[in-house]
């Protein structure tokens, strides 16, 4: 791996030597401006290769940038055309370039013009940092690549808007926003207390009843004619209403039904047996 | 009898054999390599050898035999179709782009290499893709990073060393500080940036263009207007992958040398480890992905219900492999999620990978604890894994969440004590009531003094009409 990574870092290095030892270009008189509509200059920068220029202009789409150079072959000292000038850009957060080939303004002379056409279309749909470099190239005298600084594109539209925006518009393969449901709040219930009183409430009629029948000397001195078939009668009776608590409670409507059909029969035989008994103990 | 010891030598020979030549792609081992003619195979040869040592059964035909077919009966006839006869207009006696298309709709893998001399075959091929040849004629060109061996040299062999981080395609060593160089002689191309099914693998330099090869002093590249925007940087695509949704891989070059034996032996290349990468991935010889099982049950009982109920508690585990390096190995990852889906999801959760107790299990078993959304009706438990470079895994099962039963709701609230109450109470009443009616005694007390007042106050026998008074 090793041995690897330094024949590869070799290979490099002889392309870059061979790149620089060939790349007699030199760019020179480089002006960068970014003007008002009405002429006034914004900004104007003269930087001299390889150094960049300092601030960060704002360019809009009312506010057009221009870019001229001139290109001189060091090995002649004089101005040469060549096969490669372009003007590029990228992106700082994406990465993503735009070049322009900039226009020939004379002999190894040339100039590029951002205007609004093309700041619409390559810029405002992604605004912010771009670094912004010259690409020249020629066949005979080789290539350079000098980063001139930085330039804030922007569009006017806030950056929040501009991320989703970009969000939008792309898929990418990824894990996504987790979802979690959202349950139906639980009903709101009264107080416990005030069900309670409420409870109390319900039993008081009751109570009411068993005072006032005690008063009135209410009684169950019948049952001593039959007490056994009686308290059955009673009992089973019980039952069914046991069983209609139970099927509140859990037990299927089917196997109620059963149960009562079960019950019946005795209920049935019992309270003949009782009945009548309490009916012939009874005085005319 | 020496028949015996013979048989058993070749069974034993011909058993080596077939280890040997034992597929090692997770799709088969059957690779059609289309050359311009049989002689110019000798120019790839450093390439095809690895394939033969890999384990492919190379089948190396002139893009015009007539014989060459790639399907038969409805079959395919390879598992895997390498292309580097860029010029060919046609292939076989008949074969069209659209076949070609076809052979990857049917599961097959396909490696286009492309030149400046491509033709419209490739052109479109590509297009099918998202991937946009330049025209014919043009290369690529860096004036930086050219390889420069002489002085007329055209700028078009240059090092490449601009990779997209993709590390199901290529590890870690083609990317961060030091990245390897691949030396790169052809034609660019043009990738549709916003597909996710199209990747770049290897792009240009912020120095690359595209453009006319300018010789003999015919500076300023006519075929370029001043204000274009020439393809160039990182939107120059150099080699591109595309994953298919039914999990084929096809791969572009726009450079028949680079699978060259004059530029794989350059020293310093990383030619040779590019395409051994880029041909294994391709060849889906690794980053592999499949789901070898998956379950879902009530986390109270842990049995699968007929059907589930709103608000259930349930578990779900999917076990994934990834292939790589001859063999299935658990596929590791924090990212694989579930879904609850009926129209639109309403659960989202990301799986925990759960440690297995062997360690030598081939697969990764993934867990989540989910509650159930309170929506009844018939839902979607899906795991959608699709990720850059990694096969396509999408497991779905369909579920019934039925409301809950009657006595299923929240009971026995507070607020419905006085509910409760009052029907206790009525049934009480009622018992009370049919006893007292039924089996009430009069109190004796009362009785004895109602049975006096009877016999003191005897009433008159009635006279009759026709009785005559007593007379003295």
């Amino acid at each position: 791996m090793r041995c690897f990574r330094s024949s590869t870092r070799m290979l490099l290095a002889i392309c870059t030597l061979a790149s620089s030892c060939l790349a007699a270009l030199q760019p020179t008189d480089i002006h960068i401006k970014v003007m008002e509509r009405t002429g006034d200059k914004l900004f104007s920068a003269s930087p001299q290769y390889p150094n960049t220029f300092g601030k960060v202009p704002e360019i809009t789409s009312t506010t057009p940038l221009s870019v001229s150079f001139s290109v001189k072959s060091t090995t002649a000292n004089e101005a040469v055309a060549v096969d490669q000038a372009f003007v590029n850009f990228r992106h700082k957060e994406t990465g993503d370039e735009t070049a322009f080939v900039a226009k020939r303004a004379g002999v190894g002379a040339y100039r590029m013009d951002l205007a609004r056409k093309h700041f619409r279309t390559h810029f405002a749909p992604s605004p912010g940092l771009y670094d912004i470099s010259l690409v020249l190239g020629s066949f005979a005298d080789g290539g350079v690549h000098y980063a001139l600084g930085t330039v804030q594109m922007s569009n006017g539209k806030p950056q929040q808007q501009q991320q989703q925006q970009r969000m939008s518009d792309t898929v990418v393969f990824g894990a996504r926003p987790e979802i979690h449901h959202r349950f139906a709040e639980p009903q709101r219930m009264p107080s416990a207390a005030v069900s309670l009183v409420f409870a109390v409430l319900c039993v008081v009629p009751l109570v009411v009843l068993f005072g006032v029948w005690a008063r009135l000397g209410v009684n169950v001195g019948g049952l001593g004619a039959e007490p056994v078939a009686s308290a059955a009668f009673l009992g089973l009776v019980g039952a069914y209403m046991a069983l209609a608590v139970a099927y509140w409670v859990g037990v299927k409507l089917f196997s109620a039904l059963t149960y009562a059909l079960v019950l019946a029969l005795p209920t049935y035989a019992v309270g003949q047996v009782a009945l009548s008994r309490r009916a012939a103990s009874k005085p005319c | 009898m020496r028949l015996l010891p013979s048989l058993g030598i070749c069974l034993a020979l011909g058993g080596a054999w077939l280890k040997a030549v034992e597929a090692k792609s997770a799709t088969g081992d059957r690779v059609l390599v289309l050359v311009p003619t049989t002689e110019a195979a000798k120019q790839y040869t450093h390439f095809l050898g690895t394939l033969e040592t890999r384990g492919f059964d190379v089948s190396v035909r002139a893009a015009s035999n007539s014989s060459v077919a790639l399907h038969l009966d409805g079959e395919r006839l390879y598992d895997h179709a390498v292309l580097l006869s860029p010029a060919a207009k046609k292939f076989g006696s008949d074969l069209t782009a659209h076949n070609f298309i076809q052979f990857v709709s049917d599961g097959g893998n396909l490696l286009v290499a492309a030149s400046s001399e491509l033709s419209d075959f490739h052109r479109k091929l590509g297009a099918q893709f998202g991937v946009e040849f330049e025209k014919r004629g043009s290369r690529a060109i860096d004036h930086v990073s050219h390889l420069s061996e002489n002085d007329s040299d055209d700028h078009s062999v240059f090092a490449a060393h601009r990779f997209f981080g993709v590390p199901a395609v290529l590890p870690s060593t083609f990317g961060g500080k030091d990245p390897g160089t691949v030396l790169y002689k052809g034609i660019a191309h043009k990738y549709e940036a916003k597909n996710p099914l199209l990747v770049p693998v290897l792009v240009g330099s912020t120095t690359t263009y595209s453009g006319n090869v300018a010789m003999g002093g015919d500076s300023d590249n006519k075929a370029l207007s001043p204000m274009d925007t020439p393809l160039s940087g990182k939107a120059l695509g150099l080699v591109s992958v595309f994953q298919t949704r039914s999990n084929a891989r096809v791969a572009f070059s726009g450079s028949t040398e680079l699978f060259s034996d004059s530029l794989m032996k350059k020293r310093g290349s990383s030619n040779t480890q590019f395409v051994a990468e880029v041909s294994k991935w391709v060849l889906q010889e690794k980053s592999v992905l499949r789901e070898t099982g998956h379950r879902h049950h009530l986390l109270s009982t842990g049995e699968k219900p007929e059907y589930y109920r709103i608000g259930n508690e349930m578990v779900y585990e999917i076990d994934l492999s990834v292939y790589h390096d001859d063999a299935w190995h658990p596929y590791v990852a924090n990212d694989v999620q579930f879904e609850a889906i009926m129209l639109d999801p309403y659960v989202r959760l990301t799986l925990n990978h759960t440690l297995s107790t062997d360690s030598k299990s081939p697969l990764a078993t993934y867990r989540g604890d989910i509650k159930l959304p309170d929506r009844y009706g018939t839902f979607t438990f899906r795991v959608n894994y699709k990720r850059t470079g990694y096969s396509n895994v999408d497991v779905k099962d369909t579920v019934a969440i039925w409301p809950l039963r009657h006595d299923e709701y929240p009971r026995f609230l507070t607020a419905a004590y006085p509910y409760y109450t009052s029907s206790f109470v009525m049934i009480i009443g009622f018992l009370a009531l049919s006893t007292a009616w039924l089996w009430n005694a009069e109190p004796r007390a009362k009785a004895n003094v109602k049975d006096e007042g009877k016999t003191k106050t005897k009433p008159k026998p009635k006279q009759s009409a026709t009785s005559k008074p007593k007379s003295n």
